[in-house]
């Protein structure tokens, strides 16, 4: 009797684990999916943000604030809610990666915090502080501050973040094994690390000047930048769907 | 866990004269070693370089714009080989002590996002305008004792030896599992002390928590070390 009433508190116990795990589960795919989502449509907004309004290139505050428009901002604004959606999606990964692949993920989400904090930081100071300085006149002190001075600290700010963002990536690729798409999911987070430098590297050096302007882009960063915004929404899309898949499959078992 | 995960797992030894833990059973993955062992070199090889960099800075022998690139370049890149390493230090804790690891992490990315802040302006905002003589556009961000910029580092500093302090608890079961315990409890005070240094600008205050964090990076280079060579 008492063995039977054993056994059954256990059953209870061992389904209602069950149960808390498959909410569990179900609750990150569903983040999964529209983080990933998110960050897919955030990257193709700051391209077509970036390439509709280009920043103007340096030539001193005077000239900076002469030619300001606030279109030449609209592209922060996906920018910055990329980074929170970013995160939740390497949060989401690492929830759903393999024991001996964790670590990868959790290096992952930790780059991924960095990169949030610089960039959210970065664009906010724009928008709230440097954009009303800009359009009331009161922004001749803050050169230091503008988005097109190359030796400002936007500059160095968003170089920063990226490149913690990008190591993120780097190590979060390693996690994705096996399947067909957990394979393009890898290249397409290869690619968005440092795979879009290296190849833009090589369009820049291969490809006519005339092709590259007609595309709104000149140098390396320029075309790395287009690059690492294209592998992004690519990783975003294909993790959405990698996220959509394990859902239906728990659904169906 | 798969049978690949479980051939690269094994159990840490317990060192030399080490007493029985009194804890579960710890397991370490290969690359959980091999992540943390290197991730400690680094963070040990550019505190070392900064240090050196920081007395040839003070005593002159460095001139510029080697006294600038140096230190700050090193001091930036400890703080990704120190995340690495606190992942590392969380996933070799045993289930019970990884809330204090966990809290570790989250420290140390404070830590990491901070002076990332710092010398990244320092190195390529501030730098330059020193090299063209307009440090004033950006007398808010200079690095002179008691700025907005130096208070920052202060702080993140000040974040890192809590990160080092909450990863005590982890190390437990040995001789040098004692003293790296030891070590980064500390370093909660010394982390304290740094804080107060940056405020009252007298360097000395930080002198023992900049010393603590070097010795504990090599302790804990040696504690993975070991537990890959007995693995």
């Amino acid at each position: 009797m008492m063995a039977q009433a054993a056994a059954k508190s256990q059953q209870v116990i061992a389904a209602s684990e069950g149960g808390a795990r498959t909410t569990a589960s179900r609750l990150r795919g569903q983040l999964g999916f529209w983080s990933g989502l998110l960050t897919a449509v955030c990257a193709l907004g700051f391209l077509t943000g970036s390439l509709a309004y280009p920043t103007p290139a340096w030539r001193g505050m005077g000239a900076y604030i002469a030619s300001f428009d606030s279109s030449q901002m609209l592209w922060m604004i996906p920018a910055l809610v990329l980074a929170p959606s970013f995160l939740v999606l390497m949060v989401c990964v690492h929830a759903g990666a393999t024991d001996e692949r964790k670590l990868l993920a959790e290096i992952a989400v930790v780059f991924a915090t960095v990169y949030a904090t610089l960039a959210t930081t970065n664009y906010f100071i724009q928008l709230i502080a440097v954009r009303p300085s800009i359009l009331s006149g009161s922004a001749q002190g803050l050169a230091f501050l503008s988005m097109a001075n190359p030796n400002g600290l936007f500059i160095a700010l968003e170089g920063l973040g990226y490149l913690f963002q990008e190591i993120g990536m780097l190590f979060v690729a390693f996690v994705f094994v096996g399947s067909r798409l957990k394979w393009s999911i890898r290249w397409s987070l290869f690619g968005a690390s440092f795979g879009c430098w290296l190849i833009a590297g090589i369009l820049v050096l291969a490809l006519p000047r005339s092709l590259l302007s007609g595309l709104g882009s000149l140098g390396v960063v320029s075309v790395g930048t287009d690059l690492w915004a294209i592998f992004t929404a690519l990783a975003g899309i294909l993790l959405a769907v990698h996220f959509r898949k394990q859902g239906m499959a728990r659904q169906g078992t | 866990m798969s049978q690949t995960a479980a051939a690269e797992s094994q159990a840490i030894p317990a060192p030399k004269g080490a007493t029985p833990p009194r804890t579960e059973a710890v397991t370490l993955s290969a690359a959980v070693r091999r992540l943390g062992f290197w991730s400690a070199v680094a963070m040990v090889t550019t505190y070392l370089i900064f240090l050196v960099s920081a007395v040839g800075t003070l005593t002159g022998a460095l001139g510029a714009p080697l006294n600038a690139y140096i230190p700050y370049g090193a001091s930036m890149l400890i703080a990704p080989s120190f995340i690495l390493l606190v992942i590392s230090i969380h996933h070799s804790a045993p289930e019970a002590k990884r809330v204090w690891s966990h809290a570790a992490i989250a420290f140390a990315t404070l830590y990491a996002a901070f002076v990332s802040i710092v010398y990244v302006t320092w190195l390529f905002v501030v730098e330059p305008h020193i090299m063209n003589h307009t440090e004033s556009q950006v007398a808010l961000l200079s690095n002179q004792t008691g700025s907005f910029m130096e208070l920052v580092d202060g702080l993140g500093y000040t974040y890192m030896g809590f990160a080092v302090c909450l990863t005590a608890p982890v190390f437990a079961g040995g001789r040098l599992a004692a003293w790296t315990r030891w070590l980064a409890i500390a370093n909660g005070p010394a982390a304290l002390m740094i804080l107060a240094s940056y405020v009252s600008q007298w360097i000395p205050l930080g002198v023992p928590g900049t010393m603590l964090v070097l010795v504990y990076g090599v302790l804990v280079a040696i504690y993975f070390s070991r537990a890959g060579r007995r693995a």
